[in-house]
């Protein structure tokens, strides 16, 4: 377990004060907030790079404020990894091993294993794509079995088509080891689906904690707000699959999706606005999902028009040009067809 | 595509400076390799152009003009090669020209052999001194901001602008006899003045920056938070050092042992201030010069040149080997 209890930490002009965090063991707590509300400091913090100025730092019952990095079994992966270059990655991921004295051969191959990555041991980072590099850099940090992993923006080196692929892999991985995991993110969808509490930093403060249904459910700052505002959050039951897409229930609706699921499991879609297209006729395009429903409520905001589409109990929120809503004559309560790509439609969460 | 008519301007320039027989030889060569690539009978009109320097030897300069607009058609690439091949002459000529009065009689002269051997050890020793110290100088300038880093930065460039003599009485009024740190050490049976010693030192105070620029610069190319990773996998300051940091900057520790061993092997001004005995091999050519005249110096003279030129060429070989590894 661990706990931080008003820490104050100051690097250079930035400060952090963090009133009061705790981490149960196995829990996997995701922090969100803005680029440069200190979320890397923070993490730093922990693993003891900077001496805060007072607060504790209490790891399984003892204070480690006082404790050097390498003395307080607490391991980081940077949002680059930082795999030394000069090293294979069999060397990186013994290298923990390596200075405690431990014979490394037997335990590096079992978590290469697990982790996938046998076949790149004799390999140098160099010659690693994104997604290898941070699963050697996990593995690296997991081997000693740290109280604690902390993880700095692990997904934000990759490309966005593996990172989904490696938020489940990593999701997977941390829950069969029951690793406590700290995890920093500017990206919602982390929280969505690796977090099971949350909190929310801003300007060096923790601004929201609980867990993570509570703080989407009612958040408190207007950064959180701002996103669960912006995009479009369904929860819907599984209720088949057609060919490589899958059907999902949502208030009565059939909505289609790419990402897979399992039959009858409860699921969250999850639509960017700017995703949904409004039409008068039924749209002569390949899109997969298309509903007919009404208007319920247009706002101009800035240069956009936002929407407000319903069918049934089910509503969508969706983001037009003024352009757009003359050439259709769009107004409140007129029926028009709103369609999307099975692609633009994500599975954020198995609820 | 390589081209070669670089290469061969520089080739056919230095001839040129070697006279009749060897300017010839070169273009007949070149005009042979020429017409078998190119198959264009023009190309004869080097060598033909070549035989003008045995009327008049400047005449000669005609095949190279020859040879540089037959090969190259754009004039700017051409007054390029001209002036820059003039330019490396400048280096090559004087160099092949010296060795041209290499002798292996030289190898009996013991005073020679004697000379470049404390030469070598007092710029190996200085470069050991000049690498240990440059590690810690090296890591604190690259990680702490401190207030006056630049002046301390400029100190540290001092000595390549304080004139060479100058460095040597700045030696010698510490580390004479009678100086601050130079009487206490005697006293301790350790003798800088007319010693070995005093001769690294000196060579010391001139060569070490290069060592400590190079060693800063590499340290700070390497990411702290390689350092912090390392930390929070178990590694402590000194096992971060020995095992993350050292490794990454081996390409810069060689090279800055090269030029400060370079630098140090060079010296001789501010070495004959502090010590004219032992004498160093630059000491010593100098002395054969002003004693027994240039004739006499020569041969010892292209010898230490040839000498030096070989560690230079098989270190930067061997450095580059290991930085491509």
């Amino acid at each position: 377990m661990l706990e931080i209890i008003k820490l104050q930490v100051r690097v250079g002009d930035f400060e952090i004060f963090v009133k009061h965090v705790k981490i149960e063991r196995k829990d996997y707590m995701i922090i969100v907030g803005p680029t440069g509300a200190g979320k890397t400091i923070l993490l730093e913090s922990i693993a003891g790079f900077y001496p805060p100025i007072k607060g504790e730092i209490i790891l399984e019952g003892e204070n480690i404020v006082e404790k050097p990095p390498w003395k307080r079994g607490i391991s980081m992966v940077y949002q680059d990894y930082m795999l030394f270059p000069h090293m294979t990655v069999e060397k990186n991921i013994a290298y923990p091993l390596k200075i405690r004295g431990i014979d490394s051969d037997k335990k590096v191959k079992e978590i290469a294993k697990k982790l996938e990555i046998s076949h790149l041991l004799h390999r140098y980072p160099g010659a690693l794509s994104g997604g290898e590099k941070q699963r050697v850099a996990i593995a690296r940090a997991v081997i000693t079995e740290p109280q604690i992993l902390l993880l700095d923006e692990p997904f934000s080196a990759l490309d966005p088509e593996t990172r989904n692929s490696a938020r489940i892999f990593l999701k997977e991985f941390i829950e069969e080891a029951e690793i406590t995991t700290l995890h920093v993110t500017h990206d919602f969808a982390d929280a969505w689906i690796l977090g099971n509490k949350m909190g929310v930093m801003k300007n060096g403060r923790i601004v929201q904690m609980g867990s993570v249904d509570e703080v989407f459910a009612n958040p408190l700052d207007d950064f959180v707000a701002k996103f669960l505002g912006s995009t479009n959050i369904l929860e819907g039951v599984v209720s088949g699959t057609v060919g490589a897409v899958t059907e999902i229930t949502v208030n009565g609706a059939k909505i289609y999706t790419s990402d897979p699921a399992e039959l009858h499991s409860k699921v969250l879609l999850s639509i960017r606005p700017e995703d949904i297209v409004i039409s008068l006729t039924p749209p002569s395009t390949s899109q997969r999902n298309v509903l007919r429903g009404k208007i319920e409520k247009m706002r101009k905001e800035g240069h956009m028009v936002w929407i407000t589409f319903s069918k049934g109990t089910l509503s969508l929120r969706v983001i037009l040009t003024p352009n757009a809503v003359e050439s259709l004559h769009l107004s409140t309560g007129k029926e028009v067809y709103a369609s999307f790509k099975a692609t633009a439609t994500k599975i954020v969460r198995k609820v | 595509m390589k081209e070669e008519t670089f290469p061969f301007l520089i080739i056919f320039l230095t001839a040129y400076f070697f006279g009749f027989w060897v300017f010839i030889f070169t273009s007949l060569l070149l005009t042979i390799y020429l017409l078998w690539k190119k198959r264009k009978w023009i190309y004869m009109g080097i060598f033909i152009l070549s035989l003008l320097y045995w009327i008049f030897p400047i005449l000669g300069v005609a095949s190279i003009v020859l040879l540089l607009v037959l090969l190259e058609k754009d004039n700017f690439y051409r007054i390029s090669y001209f002036l820059g091949s003039l330019f490396l002459i400048f280096i090559i000529f004087p160099i092949l020209n010296l060795l041209l009065h290499a002798s292996p009689d030289v190898l009996k002269d013991l005073s020679l052999l004697h000379a470049i051997g404390v030469s070598f050890l007092a710029a190996t020793v200085a470069t050991l001194i000049a690498t240990v110290f440059s590690l810690p100088l090296g890591y604190v300038l690259a990680r702490k901001d401190f207030p006056g880093k630049d002046i301390v930065e400029s100190i540290i460039d001092m000595p390549i602008v304080i004139p060479h003599t100058v460095a040597g009485i700045l030696m010698l009024l510490v580390f004479g006899s009678t100086g601050i740190w130079g009487e206490p050490l005697e006293a301790l049976g350790i003798r800088f003045y007319y010693a070995l010693p005093g001769i690294i030192v000196a060579m010391l105070f001139v060569s070490a920056p290069f060592m400590i620029n190079q060693v800063r610069e590499g340290i700070s190319k390497v990411d702290e938070r390689y350092e912090y990773t390392a930390m929070t996998l178990g590694a402590g300051r000194w096992r971060v050092f020995t095992d993350i940091i050292l490794p990454q900057i081996v390409g810069n520790i060689i090279s800055g042992a090269i030029n400060t061993w370079a630098r140090a092997v060079s010296e001789f001004g501010a070495v004959i201030m502090i010590a004219f005995y032992p004498m160093i091999a630059p000491t010593y050519i100098y002395y054969l010069y002003t004693n027994f005249g240039l004739k006499t110096a020569l041969p010892a003279t292209a010898f230490l040149l040839l000498i030096t030129l070989a560690i230079f060429f098989g270190v930067r070989f061997i450095g580059r080997r290991f930085k491509n590894a």
